[in-house]
């Protein structure tokens, strides 16, 4: 195909990165904004602005919650379309198991209802699905929280997370296997882009700003690609393990009778019931679990608090309480402790991990992120931005490179692809300060608010797109089009203007909230306004620069013929 | 000494041997002194001493956090410090070019 | 987009049909390979005495960097026809192995 190694690499390079750097660039930029997606939860439900509280008592304040969680109506209508015949109505269904978690970002004790389906799966491959139902509790009250407030859109967790992992695409899982794709390609260009660029380490303090655009573009590209590299492989890599038994089921589809066996010898070994008895039981203090777990954490060497609680059977005579700690000191997730439901004692302790059970352990826990570690938060938030730097500035690269070719045959690919490149990086950031600024400016008691804020972020990054396409003539055959500029000045003013509507709406500015130190609104608020003044910075030079050249700067041929 | 600091003093190492890597290539010798030539155990030198520099830096990592963390911080950190090298050395260089 | 390299001698771009045939070799056919290496690495390690689950979790690991290996090496023979066969061939074969295995093994 190419003559050489190299010369494939880059072809391969330049056209998966062009194919899947759209994607991309938002798995990075939505997977940046995860990092901080309960702190962006606290800024969209002010209601929620409150100090993160450690795990409240069971008996008293969850348990009597747990008998009025109702099946929620998406979660039935997800699972009818995956069982056959009908589900039963919604009254008529029985919980099966519990789940309870907090974390120590997150100021509100999270519930969620697993409730059996008699029905059969369509799917030979699973064994029975479950309807599920959500509350949430404040855990300094023991009160649930309002439905109004439980139901409001979190733009964090709710939306900007989903958004990274499987891009709000439901239909067949589809977003799920367009990211997984990515991703894997993603880890294609890293090692091609290594390979095609003989002095990589060499070079890897070389940024010439002063030299010609193309250069200076290809500088940037490499370097943000190098000095992110160890970060951009393993995150990447983590990611796709985390859905590996989505992407890659034949241990279960290939070798079926071997698999399910061993499932249930598995699960036989720890002593817990797999199926409930179907007898009604008696549950046990919970408290006094959790108050055991604790103890014996501390007599192990590492004293905690409780991260999660889940009881499996719920109202069974076979229920067992699992219960893990709340991993803030580590990446890795730690043992639980599994108590039988009606008698409160330890039924069975998962043993030390393994090699590879900790290694799973670790590469869950540099993507998943449940430690407590501000300043390596903060690293891994630049990690991602810079992964956004190098695909953008890989689009400039190619754009710029062909323009003037394109230009002189009256081929519109670069114009198509800088369009495209613009949407996805200035008119994402458009339509995420929209969203933003809706989620503050949008009456609470709306009908459908969710519904009006997803759609502000939708036809925004629509409308930036046909922005984009719209200004790509007016810098056909060199230079940046003014669609760059245009949509860096719409971020600022969009940011800005955000972090403006906080303060209005809710009295919280960043002076106050960095006083009184409520961290979580402080620094959604700073990052909007540091945003707001690179955005800004960057839309008034593109505007200079236009003015000074009055045309474009032709096109440079790079030396290295291995950048095709 | 708080775990604070020691991340500090771990960054400042980082740039440090950040600083000897780049030291050891030809263009950054010749940018921030002003001799012609770069022996070879100079060359050697600065690896080692980079090296060094970046081992002392995961080990201040590792007095402040528990090793598995530490394994994250350290990549991160050195990746902060080679950008902080390179902005240094563009600066310098467009510095040269303007005078 | 027709010449892409400067250098002499190189051979012209490829027509969009055949570049997408080889992106197709490389991405589908490696993830094939990956699918059939995932179940037999599977099987493999819970033979050496690895618990079921564990040896799938090995077997995810390596079979991630598997398939990037698969993708990157697509490229690299001069026939599309050859990448095809190595990479779907191989994995359909992987695969099989797998399913006799465990049926013999149960």
């Amino acid at each position: 195909m190419r003559e050489t190694f190299r010369l494939s690499m880059a072809y391969l390079h330049t056209w998966l990165g062009l194919l899947l750097g759209f994607v991309l660039m938002a798995i990075f930029f939505f997977g940046s904004l995860s990092v901080f997606d309960r702190e962006i939860d606290r800024w969209s439900v002010p209601e929620t602005r409150a100090q993160a509280a450690p795990f409240p008592s069971f008996d008293r304040s969850v348990l009597p919650i747990i008998d009025s969680v109702k099946p929620d109506p998406e979660s039935m209508e997800h699972t009818a379309a995956e069982v056959i015949g009908k589900l039963p109505p919604a009254d008529a269904l029985k919980a099966g198991d519990v789940g309870v978690y907090t974390n120590h970002r997150d100021p509100i004790l999270r519930m969620y209802v697993a409730f059996d389906v008699p029905n059969k799966p369509r799917d030979a491959n699973l064994d029975h699905v479950h309807v599920y139902g959500f509350a949430s509790v404040d855990p300094q009250t023991g009160e649930r929280l309002p439905a109004d407030i439980q139901d409001r859109l979190q733009l964090g967790t709710g939306f900007f997370f989903p958004m990274h992992f499987m891009l709000h695409l439901e239909w067949m899982e589809l977003g799920y296997w367009i990211v997984g794709l990515a991703g894997m390609v993603m880890m294609a260009a890293l090692v091609s882009g290594v390979v095609m660029h003989r002095k990589i380490f060499r070079e890897m303090f070389t940024f010439r700003p002063e030299k010609a655009r193309l250069r200076s573009i290809l500088d940037l590209h490499n370097m943000t690609g190098v000095l992110a590299l160890p970060f951009l492989f393993v995150i990447t890599l983590s990611g796709l393990l985390i859905f590996a038994f989505m992407y890659l089921p034949s241990p279960t589809t290939l070798m079926r009778p071997l698999a399910k066996a061993q499932e249930l010898v598995e699960a036989a070994g720890t002593g817990l019931p797999v199926d409930p008895s179907g007898k009604p039981g008696k549950l046990a203090s919970v408290d006094a679990m959790m108050e055991a777990a604790k103890a014996r954490w501390a007599a192990k060497g590492v004293p905690g608090e409780i991260g999660s609680v889940a009881i499996i059977h719920y109202g069974d005579a076979d229920a067992y309480v699992s219960i893990a700690r709340d991993n803030v000191d580590r990446v890795a997730t730690s043992e639980t402790l599994h108590f039988t439901g009606s008698t409160g004692a330890l039924a069975y302790e998962d043993p030390p991990a393994s090699g590879i059970r900790t290694t799973e352990g670790f590469l869950y826990g540099l993507h998943f992120q449940q430690f407590r570690h501000w300043t390596l938060r903060w690293l891994l938030f630049a990690g991602g931005l810079a992964g956004c730097a190098c695909i953008a500035s890989g689009f400039l690269f190619f754009v710029e490179k062909r323009k003037k070719k394109h230009a002189a045959i009256g081929v519109p690919g670069a114009r198509i692809t800088e369009a495209l490149a613009v949407a996805s990086v200035t008119g994402m950031l458009v339509a995420t300060g929209a969203m933003l600024l809706a989620n503050r400016l949008l009456p609470v008691d709306l009908p459908g608010l969710a519904g009006w804020q997803e759609a502000v972020f939708w036809l925004t990054w629509l409308a930036t797109l046909a922005h984009a396409g719209l200004r790509s003539g007016a810098a056909a055959s060199g230079g940046f089009s003014p669609a760059w500029g245009e949509q860096a000045g719409l971020v600022a003013l969009l940011a800005a203007g955000a972090a403006l509507a906080n303060w209005v709406t809710t009295g919280d500015h960043i002076i106050r909230t960095v006083a009184e130190g409520y961290w979580p609104v402080a620094g959604v608020d700073a990052v909007l306004l540091v945003t707001a003044g690179v955005a800004g910075y960057v839309a008034l030079r593109l505007r200079s620069r236009v003015r000074r050249s009055g045309q474009a700067t032709p096109a440079v041929t790079i030396k290295e013929p291995a950048h095709v | 000494m708080s775990d604070a600091v020691l991340v500090l003093l771990a960054l400042l190492a980082a740039v440090a041997g950040m600083a000897a890597f780049a030291l050891a290539n030809e263009t950054h010798w010749r940018q921030m002194l002003r001799e012609r030539t770069q022996t070879g155990a100079a060359r050697t030198a600065c690896k080692l001493f980079g090296a060094a520099l970046l081992a002392l830096s995961f080990l201040l990592c590792a007095l402040a956090d528990p090793v598995s963390m530490a394994m994250l911080v350290w990549p991160m950190l050195l990746g902060v410090a080679a950008a902080t090298v390179a902005a240094f050395l563009t600066l310098k260089a467009r510095d040269r070019s303007c005078r | 987009m027709k010449e892409m390299l400067a250098k002499p001698g190189a051979r012209p771009a490829m027509r969009p049909l055949r570049a997408a045939n080889r992106f197709a070799a490389a991405i589908v056919g490696g993830y094939l390979f990956a699918y059939g290496f995932t179940a037999l690495a599977t099987f493999t390690g819970f033979g050496a005495g690895l618990p079921f689950s564990e040896a799938q979790v090995l077997a995810w690991m390596l079979g991630a960097l598997v398939y990037l290996g698969a993708i990157l090496w697509g490229f690299v023979p001069r026939t599309t026809t050859k990448a095809w066969t190595v990479l779907a061939g191989g994995g359909a074969a992987m695969g099989v192995a797998a399913w006799l295995l465990s049926r013999w093994a149960v």
